[in-house]
């Protein structure tokens, strides 16, 4: 457990979702759920199957334009644009599944991801502009480091799609850093590792926060690892948000512990259902 | 015994399978083939058997290539034979079928009705003479008539027979149809064993057997040295190669002075009206005009496809033991000797690609040899000025090599073609540039656009309208303003963003001087966002209207413009072709943005049924279906069609070569990066932070640019224009140019025009079998390399990135999870 951020003040928000709510049809993924998170934490989201955390954070990311509801950024709305325009304000993600781009090499993975804070055109690139060859050197040289950084040196130039399960994992979270955001967005990054690599990656995560200084939001399933190094934890069971706080307060909270179990929580000992809930989740 | 037949088909069988899926692709080009209404039919057989052959080469390749790392000597050849067996077998069966359907009266010979026994006979290896029914069986006795002629077996294996194909190798002759498959076999087992068997060789314990037995330190570095590198600088040259046996093939001049003292007048009295080539095809091998020709277009093909070939070959390695001036005289070789053939043919023959005068600039009635020189000078002196600049560096050799040898050549190989041939490369030409296009939209961004023709036709509507405009209006010189201006106006734009563009280089380039201090800063540039103050934005102007009005003078000078007739204003045609198709490919773009795969298709394919449509109906603007007729060509009109058609091919050449090389830098740059993320997933490429609608709008201007400019070319080389040539076949024949090629391949797409174009273009002979051997091609290719003939390699920039990131001074790192990082490579090497 990590000691708990310097108290927050406002001027730190860097996340402020106000009850937003997403249907699909008659079902209704989020609802009224409303979440803050300050600079520099590492906040999870939790919940059961189905409870609605992809797509809250397919709102956040512009996927989805949620259908009630204000998702303040850095101060300002950003409910309704597009995800393009949401990553060059600085938010970035990866995904569930993996989703990495094939047909290019690791490298060129990684410098796709820097597309929004570069400025050359076609025609600039036409002519080979020298301040476009400026800007293209400096990306490359950006992605070599962000290759080191994810521990991939020499398979920069391999096919992204043959990496190990591992490794495609880091590439996408580096391919997210490449747009220097503010904020990272990881969901289920340990989702298919062995206990080994769940922990390598949370050591990854929390160097990210470190020595990057990023502020982070993970789904996760894995009870150890969210209550391990998050500052926040937030629950959302059937698309609204029953619980937020610190691990400890959350693991204690009745409702979590009936959203997870599915019935009352006096049958059992307290202790016994953390347990139980960690292991139902992985 | 099974369990060891077992073992052996399971060694063998991958080879079987290329040898069956190979047999059945011939008895397919033969069934579909022979009854294909040939009118030429005699000249069937020989075009058949090397397609055969071509094709079981090709799957020979195949065959070797899927054992890749765990090829062994005994597998490539056990497998080799396989081929040839399977080949054979299915080979065997089908003929004996048509030989037993013959045998019974079945009447083979009305399926086949419209080919000549002799065709047939040379396909199937039965003696003409022996291709006839069995007559009719006595109905009782069920026997034969007892003086009747009977067929003999026609399981026959027709070796020494003089009806048939006969492959004479001097002390045994092979021949007729399993003669054939015999030999196809024996090439695929010899080509399956030398392919892989080279890279078998352990070269390095070759090397060091050798060298402790004989080798003097001397012969020891030539042998680490060379050995390997013989067969890599044999691809650099080997297009220079093909190219001096190509001109060797070709009749040269020796009538002029300089001959006449090198030789003496006696011998060059005895040559063919002072003409000679060193290889003479029609005497020395018996080759019939038309064969020469097609053998020529061959090789040029050749050339162009080894260069491609060796330029995926290059590596960046140092050659500092050759000293600078060392370098420069070997890269200036070809140049200079290129630039001496074209000079004895330019002069001895009078081939010019200038119109014949024009007064340039005070010089007075220019005439087109000295003009055409002139050009060749220039084009030498600036690559003089390339090799000179770039062999500074060491690691260059080899591309400056290749390219002071490569772009010297394709612009010399047109001064040796006919007019037919001519006319054939430029048509490959063309395609390339309509394919490069293409490629853009479906290979980079992998949107697929079915009304790619739409944009051609726009673009050689436009040079229509405007040059048959130019006729019409005789008014003489207030057009000429209206075009000079026109093009003014079009010049000074590009003026002052080149001239922008420059000024923050400099500007920035200071700026960054004083802010770096190598530290994680990144240089990042902000291309267009500094702009210059107004007093430079003034001057730029001033510069700007001072150059296009130089422009619009010089290109007065030149002809271009003066006197309604004379000369066509190409250029302007050309930029506005440009422009406009460009636009029609943003209009088009709009309604598209949010359609992907089958819908996208569906309403491209409706904007190229719309564009077709109206060049029909628009008979104001197009002439309806009569179409532009007497579009005149971009010369004088005192020019000869030779002159004109040798223009425009120098045109379409430069222009491929342009469009393939923009093409490149797209790639490799930010928005090449947008469209291959857009190909591999739209909404992650969003995701990312790239804008959908720029990118795809960005992808159908330049995409439809291109092929305006393929276009205009087109219009200047045909001088009638129908709304027929611009149906939904074209767009069809450019996305399967793009396919064949490989998605995305630049290498690819001139590759597959040749195959596609070029290839069918010299087949004309027999008509309907081309479309035949084209649907064989691509039959075959889907099968044998899906990923198209020259797919892109992914691109490599890690080398060079570690290169950069050093450069800023930061030590590479320790390798801190070397387990991890093997388990990776070994995954990805498996696959
Ligand atoms: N595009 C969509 N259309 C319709 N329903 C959807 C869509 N996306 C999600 N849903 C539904 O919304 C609900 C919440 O899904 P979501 O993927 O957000 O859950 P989750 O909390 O991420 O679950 P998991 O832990 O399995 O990833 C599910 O019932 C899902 O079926
Ligand atoms: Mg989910």
């Amino acid at each position: 457990m990590t000691g708990n951020a310097s108290q927050p003040n406002n001027g730190d928000v860097v996340l402020d979702v106000q009850g937003i709510t997403k249907r699909f049809g008659g079902l209704v993924a989020v609802s009224e759920a409303s979440l803050t998170i300050y600079r520099g934490m590492i906040a999870s989201l939790i919940g059961p199957n189905g409870a609605g955390k992809t797509t809250f954070f397919n709102c956040v990311t512009g996927f989805y334009t949620p259908d009630r509801g204000l998702i303040h950024f850095m101060g300002s709305n950003i409910a309704g644009l597009r995800p393009d325009q949401i990553n060059a304000r600085g938010i970035a993600r990866t995904y569930q599944n993996i989703h990495l781009f094939h047909n290019m090499s690791t490298l060129e993975n990684i410098m796709v991801g820097a597309h929004t804070r570069l400025s050359a055109g076609p025609t600039g690139a036409s002519i080979r502009h020298p301040l476009n060859r400026e800007e293209e050197e400096a990306t490359l040289i950006k992605a070599y480091e962000l290759l080191e950084f994810i521990d991939l040196t020499g398979m920069g130039d391999l096919d992204a799609t043959n990496l190990s399960y591992g490794a495609q994992r880091r590439l996408e979270i580096a391919r997210a850093l490449a747009s220097d955001p503010l904020l990272l967005l990881l969901d289920e990054p340990t989702a298919g590792m062995n206990p080994h690599e769940t922990e390598e990656m949370m050591r990854f995560i929390r160097r990210l926060r470190d020595e990057r200084g990023l502020t982070i939001f993970l789904i996760e399933h894995d009870m150890g690892l969210v209550m391990n190094i998050s500052d926040q934890v937030s629950v959302l069971d059937y698309g609204r948000k029953i619980a937020e706080g610190t691990p400890e307060e959350v693991q204690r909270n009745p409702l979590v512990i009936e959203a997870y179990l599915g019935r009352p929580p006096e049958e059992l000992e307290e202790d016994e259902v953390a347990t139980a809930a960690e292991e139902d989740a992985s | 015994m099974i369990q060891r037949l077992l073992r052996l088909h399971s060694f063998v069988k991958d080879g079987l399978n290329n040898g069956f899926i190979n047999g059945f692709l011939i008895v397919m080009i033969i069934l579909i083939g022979l009854p294909a209404g040939l009118e030429r039919r005699e000249e069937l057989a020989p075009f058949a058997i090397p397609i055969f052959i071509l094709l079981t080469l090709v799957f020979a390749v195949v065959t070797v290539r899927q054992f890749g790392s765990r090829a062994t000597w005994g597998r490539l050849i056990a497998n080799g034979v396989a081929m040839a067996i399977g080949t054979a077998i299915v080979f065997l069966l089908f003929m004996s079928l048509i030989n037993r359907w013959q045998a019974r009266g079945f009447e083979v010979q009305d399926y086949f009705a419209e080919v000549t026994l002799g065709t047939t006979s040379r396909l199937s290896g039965v003696p003409e003479s022996e291709l006839f029914p069995n007559p009719e069986v006595e109905p009782i006795s069920q026997e034969y008539p007892e003086d009747a002629e009977l067929r003999t077996d026609p399981m026959i294996l027709a070796i020494n027979n003089d009806d048939i194909v006969v492959f004479d190798l001097g002390f045994i002759k092979v021949g007729g149809l399993f003669g054939t498959a015999l030999v196809l076999g024996v090439i695929a087992v010899v080509v399956v064993a030398g392919y892989r068997g080279w890279t078998l060789i352990d070269w390095q314990a070759a090397q060091a057997w050798f060298n402790q037995r004989y080798a003097t330190a001397g012969s020891k570095r030539l042998l680490n040295s060379q050995l390997p590198m013989a067969v890599h600088w044999l691809r650099l040259i080997m297009p220079a190669l093909l190219f001096l046996l190509l001109w060797s093939t070709i009749s040269m001049n020796f009538d002029t002075p300089f001959w006449e003292d090198v030789l003496g007048e006696s011998t060059i009295e005895e040559m063919d009206g002072g003409r000679s080539s060193i290889l003479d095809l029609g005497e020395q091998f018996n080759m019939s005009p038309r064969a020469i020709q097609n053998f020529q277009l061959i090789m040029v093909f050749t050339i162009v496809v080894s260069f491609l070939l060796a330029g995926r070959s290059l590596r960046q390695r140092e050659y500092a033991a050759l000293p600078y001036l060392g370098r420069v005289v070997l890269a200036l070789l070809f140049p200079l000797a290129l630039l001496a053939l074209a000079v004895w043919r330019i002069e001895s023959d009078e081939i010019t690609f200038i119109s014949p005068t024009l007064s340039f600039a005070g010089l007075d009635e220019l005439e087109a040899v000295t003009a055409s020189l002139l050009v060749g000078y220039g084009v030498v002196i600036i690559i003089a000025i390339y090799v000179l600049l770039s062999l500074r560096d060491s690691e260059n050799l080899e591309a400056t090599l290749l390219f002071a040898s490569g772009i010297p050549i394709l612009l010399t190989m047109p001064l040796f073609l006919d007019q037919y041939q001519t006319s054939v490369v430029n048509l490959v030409a063309i395609y390339t540039i309509l394919g490069m296009g293409l490629n853009i939209v479906v290979g980079y961004a992998g949107l697929l656009d079915l009304g790619h023709v739409a944009f051609f036709a726009v673009g050689a509507y436009v040079y229509a309208f405007i040059e048959s405009n130019r006729q019409h209006i005789s008014a003489g010189h207030a057009n000429d303003v209206l075009f000079g201006l026109i093009t003014a106006a079009i010049l000074a734009p590009l003026v002052i963003v080149t001239a922008t563009l420059y000024w923050q280089q400099y500007h920035n380039r200071q700026a960054i001087d004083r802010a770096s201090d190598g530290g994680t800063e990144y240089r990042m540039a902000r291309l267009w966002r500094d702009q210059p103050p107004p007093l430079v934005t003034l001057g730029l102007l001033v510069l700007a209207i001072g150059v296009a009005l130089g422009g619009w003078y010089l290109f007065e000078q030149v002809g271009l413009f003066s006197g309604v007739g004379r000369a066509s204003p190409f250029l302007l045609a050309l930029v506005l072709g440009l422009i406009s198709a460009g636009f029609a490919g943003f209009l088009l773009g709009f309604p598209v943005l949010r359609l992907r795969g089958d819908y996208l298709a569906i309403v491209t394919l409706g904007f190229g049924e719309i564009i077709s449509i109206s060049l029909e109906n628009l008979e104001n603007l197009t002439g309806g279906p009569f179409g532009a007729q007497n579009v005149p060509k971009p010369l004088p009109s005192d020019a000869t069609i030779a002159e004109a058609n040798l223009t425009i091919l120098y045109l379409a050449t430069i222009g491929a070569m342009a469009v393939a090389f923009l093409a490149l830098r797209l790639r490799h740059a930010r928005q090449g990066r947008a469209w291959t993320a857009l190909r591999s997933d739209e909404d992650i490429a969003q995701a990312m932070g790239i804008n959908l609608v720029n990118a795809k709008l960005t992808a159908f201007t330049i995409s439809a640019a291109f092929a305006g400019i393929a276009g205009v070319l087109f219009a200047a080389r045909q001088s009638n224009l129908f709304p027929t040539n611009f149906s939904l076949n074209i767009s069809i024949n450019v996305l399967a140019i793009v396919i064949i090629g490989g998605m995305g391949s630049v290498p690819g797409v001139v590759v597959g025009s040749i195959a596609l174009v070029g290839l069918p273009e010299m087949l004309r002979a027999i008509k309907d079998y081309r479309i035949m051997a084209f649907g064989g091609l691509l039959v075959a290719m889907m099968l044998v390399r899906p990923g198209g003939l020259l797919p892109t390699p992914l691109v490599s920039l890690e080398e060079r990135a570690r290169q950069l990131h050093s450069r800023l001074g930061k030590s590479p790192p320790a390798q801190e999870n070397p387990a991890a990082s093997d388990e990776d490579k070994e995954r990805a090497d498996d696959r």
